[in-house]
C-alpha cells in the first residue's frame, strides 16, 4: 500500500515573466514593426503594436506606474477588511448599443491606458483593482454570439459585474481574452462564485449557477454546507450480504450515474474526496459482497461530519477491513500491521511514526472482523477473544487500548489537524499552499472537535481561497472533468455514463479502483500527452454519444469557463458552426481541464 | 532547433536546447527538439551506428518476498516459518527450479530457473541500504532517487540525461503502462510515457487540426505552458509510435498465445514489456525502459498470492526476451522492489514489511550465477548484503556511463559480461497448448 509515483511532483510556481522585447518609454506603436514570438519574428501590422487590441493581448508591466497607483489586491466579497464594507458593485448607466462593423474593426482606437483603467475604479467601496477587462471588438468572434453585442464599458474603464449589472437582453456577454502566465483577471464574486461552484459542485447547471450568482458567495456556502446528501438509488443487484457476482460495470455505473444526477453535487463532491483518502478496491475486497457499495454510502453519509467519527468508522469499515487486512487480524498472535502503518501514514498524521507504534498499534486494532451471512450489522464485528488485552505502548501512551483508543492517541497528535487541512487544501485551493495557512486552518479545525464542516467553511470563505494566484489553479481529476462535461451540458445520464465509465478507466482514474491504499494522484501528476490525448479522445467521444446537446451560447461560456477563454479556445470557438463542435471546443479546451 | 543527426548533438546542446532539466515537468516544446520518440531513436541505418544496450527496470511494487523468491535451501527456514519452509522448498525441488546447493526458485519461476542454468541469470542477494524504512511510500522514493537522505529529487536512473552513452549518443528513456513518468526516471528529459495498448495511442475523429488551434500557447495559469507543451508531445509521437507498432511482428510466445498486439492474457506486465519489445524491435529502443506489476504487498496470503504473481512475472519476461531475442536484440531486465518482507510469517498467512530483499537480473549480457551468501534467518529481518546502489552502479557501467557522478561511489558487482557474444536466438517453441496465464483477479494490486 504506497503511492509510488507521488514522492515528487513539483507543481508549478506562478511566477512573471516580463517580456524582454517590451521597452519602456520607446513604445511607439506605428514603429512597432517586428514582434518576437516564440523565438521567431514576424512582422506585424501597424495596429498590432497596440496592446489592447492586439492578438497577443499582452499588457505589459511597465504600463502600471506602480507608485501613483499601489492598489494591493484584494478579493471581492468573501473577505472584507476590518472597517471596510463589503464590495458593492457600482450602479452604472446602461451603455448604449454598439453593433460591431463587420470587417476588421482596428480603425476605432481606443484611449484605454492602464492609470486610466484604474482612475476611474479607485474611490468606491472596498478597495478594488480594476480589472484589465475589455471588450474585444473583433468580429470574427463575436460573429459566433449572435450578432449585436452590447458595449458593457462604461468607457471610463470599468467593467460592469457581468451578472448583476448586464441588461438583461440574451446573448449579452463580456467575453474575455486573458493574457498569457499568471494572467486572471482580478477575482470578482461572480468569478467567486464560479470557482467555488466548479471546485465543488462539479460545475454548475443553468439553475444552479443563477441560483447562486443571485445569492451571493456567502449565502451560496452556507447553502451548499447545510444540505443533506442525497443518496443513490438502491443498487439494483442488491445491497445485501447475500449480493453476489457484482459487474464492476454496474457498480461504476450506479456511482456515475449519481454523480451527474445528484441534487447535492457539493455532498457528491465530498465523497469522490472521502474515497480518494479513505481508499478500498474492488479487486482486493471482491464484487462478491456489497461492501463496497456500503462503504460508497457511508462516505456520502459521513463526508462532513468530524473526524473522530470517520476515523472510527473507517476502521470498522467491513470493505477497508478486507483491504487493508484487519479483517480476521488476530491480536493473540502476530496481528498483521497493514491498517495500523496506512492509519496513521495516510489517514492521519503521516510519516511521523515509529514502526513500533506500528506493531503495537496493530495490536491495539485487532479482533475485528466483517459480517458474514446470516448477520445483520453493516459495519465489522469485534470479538474480543481476538483482541490483544495487555498494554500496548502507542504514540507515547502505554495503556491497553482498543480501536476508540488509537484514535484518541492519533487525534491526540499534533500533526493529526495539518495533516488533514493540508489535504483538503491541496485538494480545493491550491496545490502548493503555505504552512501558515494550514497551521491557521487546523488549529481551528482542532478547537472545534475535528468538524470538517468547520475546516470547509473556514477554507471557503479564507482570503487563499479568492487569492488571485489561486484562481484555476487547479487541475481537474478526470472523473471531475467528465462529469463536469455532462453535468454542464445536461445530457442523458444513460449516454453519458458509460462513455465517462469507459473513459475513467483509460485515464486511471475509476471509480472504486485507486492504484493503491495511497489513492489517486493530484494536479500536474494528472497530465502527461498520454493523459491529455485520451481526456481530448473523451470529448470527441462524448459529444458523439450523447447526440443532443443545448446551445453553446456565451452564457454557456460563462457557466462552464467564466468567461475567461485563452487565445486557441476564442479562435476555434469562433470558427466552430454547430452546438456540437462549440461544445467539443470548450470542453477539450485546455481552459476546461482546470479547476 | 531544426531536426539534426542525433548523434552529432553534444552536451552543450542539449543543455542549451533546455533537455537537460532537473527535477520539474518531463515536457519538451515542439520548437525546440524534434518528437519525443525520434529523442529515442538511434539514427540506426541511416548512420550506421547502433546501440543495442537496453536496460528495463520492472519495478515489483509492494515490497517482495525475498525469502520465498529465492529459496535457501536449509533446515532453518522451517523453523522460522513453520508449515511454510519446508513445503515452498519441497515444490521447489519438484519443480526443478533448483539452481545450486544452496539456492532454489519459487516453483512458479520455470523460466528463469531454465535460464540460469543458460547463465543469463544473475541473483544479487540482499540489497538493501543502511536503516532502512519500511514505509512503502519513503522506501519507493528513495529507491527510485537512489538517496537515502531524501535530498535528491531526481531518479536514479533519469540523472543519467546528461551523460551520453559510450559510443556518444544521447540517453533514451521509455516508461510503459503509466500515465506519468515513473519516479525512477525523472529528471530526464525525453521520457515517452507510453501507454499498454498503443493501439489506443492517437486522437480520434480527426481532430488534429483543431486541437493545433485549440491548444496553441498562451493559456493562463500555472499550468498554462505545461498543457501546450504536454499536448506537442501527444500530438508530435502518435504518428510515429502507430508506424512502430505497425511494423511489429511478434515472435515466440507472444505469438504462441495470440497473434495480436496485445498479449492475449491478462498479464499486465506481459503486455507492458510487449510494447518495449516493439520499440527495441522497430529500431525505437530506449536505453533505459520501466514498468510495475503491483500487488506484492502481502500480508497476509502470501503463499498464494505470491504464486501467481511470480508466474505472471516468469512469463512476461520469458515470452520478452524471446521475442526479442528473435531479432537479435540482448536486452537486460532487472527487478527493484522498496524492501523485502520479515523473515517471519504473521497471523493471517503472510509477511509484514521487512528490510532487504535479493534482486534479480536477467538477459544475455548477464553473466549468471548468484552473488551473496545465505541469508541470516535470526531476527525480525533478512540483513543486508550488498547496497541497492551497487546494482544500479553495475548497471549504469553497463550502459557506458560513469556511475560515481549519479548514485555515488559503490562497488560494482561483476554480473555483466563484457565481452559478450553473439545473441542466442531463442529455443523453438515447445508445441502444445503453453501455460493458461492467470487471470487478472488472482493478483489483486496493492
Amino acid at each position: 500500500m504506497y503511492r509510488s509515483q507521488d514522492w515528487y511532483f513539483p507543481e508549478p510556481q506562478p511566477e512573471y515573466q516580463p517580456d524582454p522585447a517590451y521597452v519602456p518609454g520607446a513604445y511607439q506603436p506605428e514603429e512597432y514593426r517586428q514582434e518576437t514570438y516564440q523565438g521567431e519574428t514576424y512582422e506585424a501590422e501597424p495596429d498590432r503594436a497596440d496592446p489592447y487590441h492586439s492578438e497577443r493581448w499582452y499588457v505589459p508591466a511597465q504600463t502600471y506606474d506602480a507608485e501613483q497607483w499601489s492598489v494591493p489586491e484584494q478579493p471581492y466579497g468573501a473577505y472584507a477588511p476590518e472597517g471596510e464594507p463589503a464590495y458593492q458593485p457600482e450602479p452604472e448607466a446602461p451603455a448604449p448599443a454598439a453593433p460591431v462593423a463587420g470587417g476588421k474593426g482596428r480603425a476605432k482606437k481606443r484611449t484605454y491606458t492602464r492609470r486610466g483603467v484604474l482612475a476611474g475604479a479607485v474611490g468606491g467601496g472596498a478597495a478594488v483593482a480594476a480589472a484589465r477587462l475589455l471588450i474585444l471588438e473583433k468580429p470574427d468572434v463575436l460573429a459566433g454570439f449572435g450578432g449585436s453585442v452590447v458595449d458593457l464599458s462604461d468607457h471610463h474603464g470599468r467593467l460592469h459585474n457581468s451578472v448583476l449589472d448586464a441588461p438583461q437582453t440574451p446573448q449579452t456577454q463580456v467575453v474575455t481574452q486573458v493574457v498569457r502566465g499568471a494572467g486572471f483577471p482580478t477575482i470578482s464574486e461572480p468569478l467567486l462564485v464560479s470557482q467555488l461552484l466548479r471546485r465543488f459542485t462539479f460545475g454548475a447547471t443553468d439553475a444552479q449557477f443563477q441560483a447562486a450568482n443571485q445569492q451571493g458567495f456567502r449565502k451560496t456556502v452556507d447553502q451548499l454546507l447545510a444540505a443533506t446528501p442525497a443518496q443513490p438509488p438502491p443498487f439494483k443487484a442488491g445491497e445485501t450480504l447475500a449480493t453476489r457476482n457484482i459487474s464492476l460495470n454496474d457498480l461504476q455505473d450506479w456511482w456515475i450515474t449519481h454523480m451527474i444526477t445528484t441534487p447535492t453535487p457539493f455532498q457528491e463532491r465530498m465523497t469522490l474526496f472521502m474515497a480518494s483518502i479513505f481508499t478500498s478496491d474492488y479487486q482486493k475486497v471482491g464484487l462478491d459482497n456489497p461492501f463496497l457499495i456500503w462503504q460508497n454510502r457511508t462516505w456520502r453519509d459521513m463526508a462532513m461530519t468530524d473526524l473522530r467519527s470517520i476515523l472510527k468508522r473507517v476502521s470498522i469499515d467491513p470493505a477497508m477491513l478486507v483491504y487493508l487486512d484487519g479483517n480476521n487480524s488476530n491480536g493473540r498472535g502476530t496481528p498483521n500491521q497493514n491498517y495500523a502503518r496506512e492509519l496513521m501514514e495516510l489517514f492521519s498524521i503521516g510519516l511521523v511514526y515509529k514502526e513500533t507504534d506500528v506493531t503495537e498499534g496493530a495490536k491495539a486494532l485487532s479482533g475485528w472482523r466483517v459480517p458474514k451471512t446470516g448477520e445483520t450489522s453493516q459495519v465489522g464485528i469485534f470479538d474480543p477473544n481476538r483482541h490483544f488485552t495487555g498494554a500496548v505502548s502507542f504514540l507515547g501512551r502505554n495503556q491497553p487500548m482498543d480501536v476508540d483508543g488509537v484514535i484518541d492517541a492519533i487525534l491526540a497528535h499534533p500533526a493529526s489537524a495539518p495533516f488533514i487541512t493540508n489535504k483538503f487544501v491541496t485538494e480545493f485551493v491550491t496545490a502548493t499552499p503555505d504552512q501558515a495557512y494550514i497551521d491557521r486552518l487546523a488549529a481551528n479545525f482542532r478547537k472545534s472537535g475535528f468538524q470538517i464542516k468547520t475546516l470547509v467553511r473556514d477554507i471557503l470563505l479564507s482570503p487563499e481561497f479568492a487569492a488571485q494566484a489561486n484562481f484555476r489553479a487547479l487541475v481537474k481529476s478526470p472523473v471531475e472533468f467528465m462529469v463536469g462535461a455532462a453535468r454542464t451540458t445536461g445530457v442523458d445520464p444513460a449516454l453519458a455514463t458509460p462513455v465517462i465509465r469507459n473513459y475513467a478507466r483509460t485515464l486511471g482514474h475509476q471509480p472504486f479502483d485507486p492504484p493503491d491504499v495511497g489513492g489517486w494522484p493530484r494536479n500536474i501528476a494528472w497530465l502527461s500527452p498520454v493523459s491529455l490525448m485520451n481526456r481530448v479522445n473523451f470529448v470527441t467521444d462524448f459529444v458523439g454519444a450523447v447526440k443532443t446537446l443545448p446551445p453553446a451560447g456565451s452564457s454557456a461560456v460563462t457557466r462552464y469557463l467564466d468567461g475567461i477563454l485563452s487565445p486557441g479556445t476564442n479562435q476555434t470557438l469562433a470558427q466552430a458552426q454547430t452546438d456540437a463542435s462549440r461544445w467539443w471546443t470548450l470542453i477539450a479546451s485546455p481552459d476546461a481541464q482546470l479547476a | 532547433m531544426p531536426s539534426r543527426a542525433l548523434k552529432n548533438l553534444t552536451r552543450r546542446e542539449l543543455i542549451r536546447a533546455g533537455l537537460i532539466v532537473s527535477g520539474g515537468i518531463t515536457a519538451a516544446s515542439a520548437f525546440d527538439i524534434p518528437s519525443i520518440l525520434e529523442q529515442v531513436v538511434y539514427a540506426a541505418a541511416a548512420e550506421n551506428v547502433k546501440n543495442d544496450e537496453t536496460v528495463g527496470l520492472i519495478q515489483l511494487a509492494g515490497g517482495m518476498d525475498g525469502l520465498n523468491t529465492v529459496i535457501p535451501l536449509t533446515d532453518q527456514l522451517e523453523t522460522v516459518r513453520p508449515g511454510f519452509g519446508n513445503t515452498v522448498i519441497q515444490n521447489a525441488l519438484n519443480a526443478g527450479t533448483k539452481l545450486n546447493a544452496d539456492f532454489a526458485l519459487h516453483p512458479s519461476l520455470k523460466n528463469l530457473a531454465r535460464r540460469f542454468q543458460q547463465g543469463q541469470v544473475a541473483i544479487l542477494m540482499d540489497l538493501s541500504y543502511p536503516m532502512s524504512s519500511k514505509s512503502h511510500f519513503e522506501a519507493t522514493q528513495i529507491w527510485q532517487t537512489a538517496d537515502p537522505t531524501h535530498r535528491q529529487l531526481s531518479g536514479a536512473f533519469g540523472r543519467l540525461a546528461p551523460f551520453i552513452d559510450a559510443q556518444g549518443h544521447p540517453l533514451g528513456m521509455s516508461s510503459m503502462g503509466s500515465t506519468t513518468v515513473p519516479g525512477i526516471l525523472r529528471g530526464g528529459p525525453s521520457v515517452a510515457v507510453l501507454p499498454s495498448n498503443p493501439a489506443t495511442y492517437g486522437f480520434k475523429g480527426g481532430v488534429d487540426q483543431a486541437l493545433a488551434t485549440l491548444w496553441k500557447s498562451g493559456v493562463p495559469g500555472v499550468y498554462g505552458q505545461a498543457l501546450t507543451d504536454l499536448m506537442n508531445v501527444a500530438r508530435g509521437t502518435t504518428a510515429q509510435l502507430k508506424t512502430i507498432v505497425a511494423q511489429y511482428k511478434p515472435q515466440g510466445a507472444y505469438d504462441q498465445v495470440n497473434n495480436n498486439l496485445v498479449f492475449a492474457s491478462k498479464n499486465d506486465l506481459a503486455r507492458n514489456l510487449q510494447v518495449a519489445a516493439a520499440l527495441i524491435k522497430g529500431g525505437a529502443a530506449p536505453t533505459i525502459f520501466t514498468t510495475t506489476l503491483g500487488g506484492w504487498d502481502t500480508h497476509e496470503d502470501e503463499q498464494n498470492r505470491q504464486s501467481s504473481l511470480l508466474t505472471l512475472f516468469d512469463q512476461a519476461v520469458d515470452a520478452f526476451l524471446n521475442d526479442t531475442a528473435a531479432a537479435g536484440k540482448a536486452p537486460t531486465v532487472a527487478i527493484y522492489s522498496e524492501f523485502g518482507r520479515t523473515i517471519r510469517v504473521n497471523s493471517n498467512g503472510g509477511c509484514d514489511h521487512g528490510a532487504a530483499s535479493p534482486m534479480i537480473v536477467v538477459g544475455q549480457r548477464v553473466k549468471g550465477g548468484v552473488f551473496g551468501l545465505k541469508p541470516t534467518l535470526t531476527g525480525n529481518d533478512v540483513p543486508m548484503q550488498m547496497d541497492f546502489r551497487s546494482m544500479y552502479a553495475t548497471l549504469i557501467d553497463h550502459l557506458g556511463v560513469d556511475p560515481k557522478a549519479v548514485v555515488g561511489n559503490f562497488p560494482l558487482v561483476p554480473f555483466m559480461n563484457n565481452n559478450p557474444g553473439p545473441v542466442i536466438p531463442p529455443t523453438p517453441a515447445p508445441a502444445a497448448t503453453p501455460t493458461p496465464m492467470p487471470s487478472a483477479s488472482a493478483s489483486p494490486k496493492v
